[in-house]
């Protein structure tokens, strides 16, 4: 069994509940080395109007400590992805038709539903958009941010108090004691967020899921969050995955990019490289028609066309119908994903960035040229 | 992208603004127990066929003021001018005219538009509206702006539900239009658009401010939008501005702290961009209750201790470049300074 036994982490948290810090005991018991692997991943949605491929054969590997970005357009399958990582997929419309969802040795896809219970909340959490609909408007902060260490943790009475407490102060809430009688209502969007990132650490999980978590907060807040996040991470060392659409945001806070179109990884780079020479001709034009704030231009650059419907995608590439740099063989067939990393020394790249950079274009096979 | 603010007079003129929302107490006998200050004197100008955009955090007001200008609030205090006449005075046909020469879109394409109705209905509904056209005149126009915001004219008997969200927001862009306005208030513009459209959207607000003449007022929080369609900026805060000034002055010299913490935390396009990281702590305080002095000082960096007792005011710090700060001699008022150096 390789999930550690709650018993022994139950009396690990609360003997060290009265320091209030972060406690290496109960670092030592969760499985922070877990990597998580999703591999050819496929969620559809069988619909009155057709199938729906939503997520299409996903590949990626999640490193522990590390934070990797999903970035794409609505409807791109991002967040099904996410989703499909916690087996939340809204049932019957949608299902998990194939792949695996590898968290250690374990794949998730095949545990059963109580196994999964264990799972959710305890090794993988998630931080969903907005802190208004993922809080429930009934309930105190005490009883919402305890929840998971009650279930999870076996914690009651005053140990969970003091639990909740810990957590609060984790996320930075001032005055945690009179907060924790709080309700939702009485809390600003900010902090609302806040108390979710608490709910989703409660378990101290090895893999976090936060799913688009600043879109409904201001810029200025948006920044003390993704700090409060990072500085988190430090802290309970965690490996993240970032959903989100702004590139600003992937340019701060995450170490390796995956891009998605259509249900699809078309481009993943490490971060910098993805901005300073993406492959994809989805990414690089997305990248080039994002207008600067540094930079004054007369005209952006604009992708013609608009994303297709997920309902009837054309054979080949998805992509090609907008793609300047179509040919022939990408309206006939998809393209494999292939290691371009050797473009990266011929460009004269520092040899450091030597980490995979892949893209799913037939510009980087011999078949295309 | 003209820099300088035309010698000529302005478009529109926004003078000295007050919105004050009253909130109630009791059941039976409501009385005011307090006032939320929306917008708390804010002046600025549109000179005809200029940009000018407003920055700032939600619940800054800056929505607020352009339902004031819209005519959707009545003001509380101060003067909006268009063309030189005051618009709290218009009346009757005077009144309808107004309405027609300023056009506005809205963020979300999917809830501007009502699902009842026809293309050709939404888009000819301001000429209906503010005008006495013919119905054969409002269908020519609806097909020239139809093709001017790039959809096919054909598509004019069609509904929302069968468009895309850019076409949508085309089809908004169209309405604004239609009345052939020279103000056109914009919203939020493209934040409700997938990314590989908002490039799309803007340059055509561009081209269509150039083909037309027109002016904008942009409300946008992007700021990457906001330095490439604005020829001036204003920076808001709770109600107030803090910062005025030409695009290119604001984003490359920014004076108030405010403005430089909200252009660290726009954050860099790029990732080899580095830009010095200001996380302001803190929310912004609740306009029913705002700060005394100036309303930034309990979040600022940079605070003094005069900045919690007088109020600072908006005065040209540099040529051409308004900023509330006592950071800037310019924003203490007179008597305040006297007595500081006594």
């Amino acid at each position: 069994m390789w999930l550690p036994c709650p018993d022994d982490l139950r009396s690990i948290v609360t003997s060290h509940l009265t320091d209030g810090a972060p406690t290496d005991a109960v670092n030592a018991v969760v499985p922070f080395s877990s990597r998580l692997e999703v591999i050819d991943l496929q969620t559809w949605f069988y619909t009155r109007r057709g199938v729906v491929k939503a997520v299409d054969g996903v590949s990626f590997t999640l490193e522990p400590g590390e934070t990797l970005g999903l970035v794409g357009e609505s409807g791109s399958g991002k967040s099904i992805t996410c989703l499909s990582i916690l087996r939340l997929v809204p049932e019957p419309a949608g299902r998990i038709v194939g792949g695996e969802v590898r968290l250690g040795d374990t794949d998730l896809l095949q545990l059963s539903r109580h196994e999964m219970e264990q799972v959710r909340g305890r090794h993988v959490s998630m931080v969903l958009q907005d802190p208004m609909t993922s809080l429930n408007p009934v309930f105190n902060v005490e009883k919402q941010v305890g929840e998971g260490s009650m279930y999870h943790l076996g914690l009651h009475g005053s140990g969970l108090k003091d639990r909740v407490q810990q957590l609060l102060r984790w996320v930075r809430i001032p005055a945690p004691d009179v907060r924790a009688n709080d309700y939702p209502h009485q809390m600003s969007g900010g902090m609302r967020q806040r108390i979710v990132g608490a709910i989703a650490l409660s378990s101290q999980p090895s893999v976090l899921i936060a799913d688009e978590p600043t879109t409904s907060l201001d810029v200025t807040i948006q920044a003390q969050y993704l700090k409060l996040l990072k500085d988190l991470q430090e802290e309970h060392r965690f490996s993240m995955i970032f959903v989100t659409h702004d590139f600003g945001i992937v340019a701060r806070v995450c170490d390796r990019v995956a891009v998605m179109y259509a249900g699809k990884i078309v481009e993943m780079a490490p971060t910098r490289e993805l901005f300073s020479a993406p492959r994809h001709p989805y990414a690089r034009a997305l990248i080039q028609s994002l207008p600067d704030p540094d930079v004054e231009v007369e005209w952006l650059t604009t992708i013609p066309g608009q994303p297709p419907s997920l309902y009837d995608l054309p054979p080949g590439c998805p992509f090609a119908p907008r793609c300047s740099d179509a040919m022939d063989i990408c309206t006939r067939e998809y393209p494999p994903t292939f290691e371009t990393g050797d473009l990266a020394s011929a460009g004269g790249l520092a040899a450091g960035a030597a980490a995979s950079h892949t893209a799913a274009c037939w510009l980087y096979g011999d078949r295309g040229k | 992208m003209t820099t300088a603010v035309a010698a000529e007079q302005p478009l529109l003129d926004v003078r000295n603004v007050r919105k004050y929302f009253p909130v109630n107490k009791g059941v039976l006998f409501r009385r005011p127990v307090g006032w939320i200050k929306a917008v708390d004197d804010v002046a600025f100008t549109i000179a005809p066929g200029q940009t000018f955009g407003l920055v700032g955090e939600s619940g800054c007001g800056k929505s607020t003021l352009a339902k004031l200008i819209l005519l959707l609030e009545p003001l509380t205090e101060g003067e909006i001018m268009f063309d030189q006449q005051s618009v709290a005075q218009l009346r009757g046909d005077a009144l309808k005219r107004y309405r027609a020469s300023v056009g506005a879109v809205f963020q979300d394409p999917f809830s501007s538009l009502s699902p009842r109705m026809r293309v050709r209905e939404i888009v000819g509904d301001p000429l209906t509206v503010t005008t006495d056209t013919s119905n054969r005149d409002i269908e020519e126009r609806v097909s020239e702006v139809l093709e001017q915001v790039g959809l096919n004219p054909a598509t004019a008997s069609n509904y929302p539900h069968e468009f895309s969200g850019g076409q949508r927001q085309r089809i908004a862009i169209a309405r604004a239009l239609s009345a052939s306005p020279r103000l056109v208030i914009l919203d939020e513009p493209v934040s409700a658009l997938d990314a590989s459209i908002r490039a799309q959207i803007i340059n055509l607000l561009k081209s269509l401010q150039r083909e037309l003449g027109l002016s904008y007022l942009l409300i946008a929080h992007d700021l990457g939008t906001v330095r490439f369609l604005s020829d001036q900026v204003g920076v808001m805060y709770l109600g107030q501005l803090v910062e005025k000034s030409t695009s290119r002055e604001v984003f490359t010299n920014p004076m108030h702290p405010y403005t430089r913490a909200l252009l660290s935390a726009a954050l860099p396009v790029r990732p080899d961009v580095q830009r010095e990281e200001i996380v302001i702590s803190g929310e912004v305080p609740s306009p029913l209750d705002p700060p005394s002095g100036c309303r930034f000082y309990p979040r600022c960096p940079a605070a003094m201790s005069i900045c919690e007792e007088v109020e600072p005011v908006l005065a040209e710090a540099e040529a051409g470049h308004e900023v509330a700060c006592h950071l800037y001699p310019t924003s203490t008022p007179v008597e305040a300074r006297r007595q500081t150096s006594l």
